[in-house]
């Protein structure tokens, strides 16, 4: 498998829609819970390696409010930001890229019209297009999902990523469906199967609950991994889980 | 030390995230300028840019900035940083571009990171630790190793004695920083890289 030359990212996800968080977030020290920048702010100030927003405002004015937001986080929050969320085109990558973004997430975008993912690497770079992928065990295979894990494709997992690197991927974000929300840990060995097959950094998303979760992750062979809930409620505070991780032997940026 | 009054102009060339350089600079003085016009009375300028070499010289081409470069960096000696792209157009060519001429401020070449192991993930995407002059005014007050990041798949071989940081992981080490004249290059993001990498910034207003 191939290495690291950077510390592992720990990568706390917001969810937000029409430029707020969607699910509240429970901090003592917050003012506003829905605020995605003073939350962003205080991540930042733990030691969030990495900002992940994910876009899911249905209307025009509301995806306007959300870049809105992205620049004002792009501006004010000086760690990189990857944002995804209803990407189907250039252009829209094109309007996250422009309001701050460092990188860009496509999911289903990418599966219904593969050669996007050339299309936006040849215009904006290998290095800020990441191939989001929901992956589900299906008698026995990984399957990619789409429509935020709602539709099958009939896609292996494993053909799926041989391609998307081919095609300009710089990066995966590798969310298993069945491990997400569970808490009770990733799927191991998804990410194993992933990280062993390509050379571009795997970011580990979906169940993580408690520290030892993330040092799981990492031996797996994820290079950054990514959570929500978990760091939203406080239940894990990113400060400690880094002290956790580097007690592990971990790389961490410190 | 206070820092002093001054114009920063920042050049757009289109070539990926720059609202963030914006905001960083921003964050230490108001008149900072994005703009892809030549601004002949700023007093520093910053080269900022991710993407392809041939791309970023085939914008500064197209939006006519090479001759302004030349005059402003070269002749007139105002103080220059790049970052990432930003510095790799400084030497003389890039694998990723054969036959595209860069800047040719500084000698060397720019290569593929597979070039220095077959064992490392590229792009290379996170935070590496690196070492940084501590004679150097752009890292004033910093520790010799602090972590940057990083988002590249290429890297700088100078030909010339201009080294003053190089990551530096338990597997590889490359030049990561460089300093010659009245020109700083950096192949990782001060403006993404937390506290640390916003003290460079103000360094670089100071010095």
């Amino acid at each position: 498998m191939k290495k690291d030359i950077t510390t592992v990212r720990i990568i706390p996800c917001l969810d937000i829609k029409n430029g707020r968080v969607v699910k509240g977030i429970n901090f003592v020290e917050l003012k506003d819970a829905g605020d995605p920048y003073e939350i962003s702010k205080i991540y930042s100030k733990e030691g969030a390696d990495e900002i992940c927003i994910l876009d899911i405002s249905a209307s025009e004015e509301g995806r306007k409010a959300s870049v809105d937001m992205i620049s004002k986080i792009a501006e004010g929050v000086f760690v990189p930001i990857t944002v995804g969320g209803g990407v189907r085109s250039p252009e829209n990558m094109r309007e996250y890229l422009k309001s701050g973004a460092d990188k860009v997430s496509i999911n289903t975008g990418a599966v219904e019209n593969p050669s996007l993912i050339r299309e936006c690497a040849r215009i904006f770079g290998s290095q800020c297009v990441v191939v989001a992928i929901d992956a589900k065990r299906v008698d026995g295979k990984f399957e990619v999902f789409i429509y935020s894990g709602k539709k099958r494709t009939g896609i292996n997992v494993m053909d799926w990523i041989q391609k998307v690197v081919e095609l300009g991927a710089g990066e995966i974000l590798l969310t298993s469906i069945d491990a997400d929300g569970t808490q009770q840990g990733y799927d191991l060995e998804l990410i194993n199967l992933v990280a062993e097959n390509v050379d571009v950094p795997v970011i580990a998303s979906g169940g993580a609950g408690k520290p030892e979760h993330f040092v799981e992750a990492v031996r797996a062979g994820a290079s950054a991994v990514l959570a929500a809930s978990v760091f939203h409620f406080g239940k894990i505070r990113i400060k400690e889980l880094k002290e956790y991780l580097r007690k592990n032997n971990i790389k961490i940026r410190t | 030390m206070d820092i002093p009054k001054q114009k920063i102009w920042i050049i757009d060339y289109e070539m990926g995230n720059l609202k963030s350089v914006f905001g960083s600079f921003r964050n230490f003085i108001d008149t900072v300028v994005l703009s892809h016009k030549p601004q002949t009375d700023a007093d520093k300028i910053v080269i900022p840019g991710v993407g392809a070499f041939g791309k970023g010289i085939e914008n500064l081409k197209r939006l006519k900035l090479l001759d302004a470069l030349y005059e402003l960096i070269l002749e007139r000696g105002k103080l220059t940083l790049g970052i990432c792209l930003g510095m790799q157009i400084f030497f003389e060519r890039s694998e990723e571009s054969p036959g595209v001429e860069g800047l040719k401020f500084i000698r060397g070449e720019v290569k593929s990171l597979r070039h220095i192991s077959d064992k490392i993930r590229i792009p290379n995407i996170g935070w590496a630790k690196t070492y940084i002059s501590p004679n150097s005014l752009l890292f004033n007050k910093l520790s010799s190793y602090e972590y940057f990041y990083y988002i590249h798949s290429f890297f700088v071989i100078p030909q010339e004695e201009v080294k003053i940081g190089e990551l530096d992981s338990d597997e590889i080490k490359f030049v990561s920083a460089v300093h010659k004249n009245n020109i700083f290059g950096v192949q990782f993001h001060p403006e993404k890289s937390g506290e640390k990498g916003l003290k460079i910034i103000e360094n670089f207003l100071k010095i």
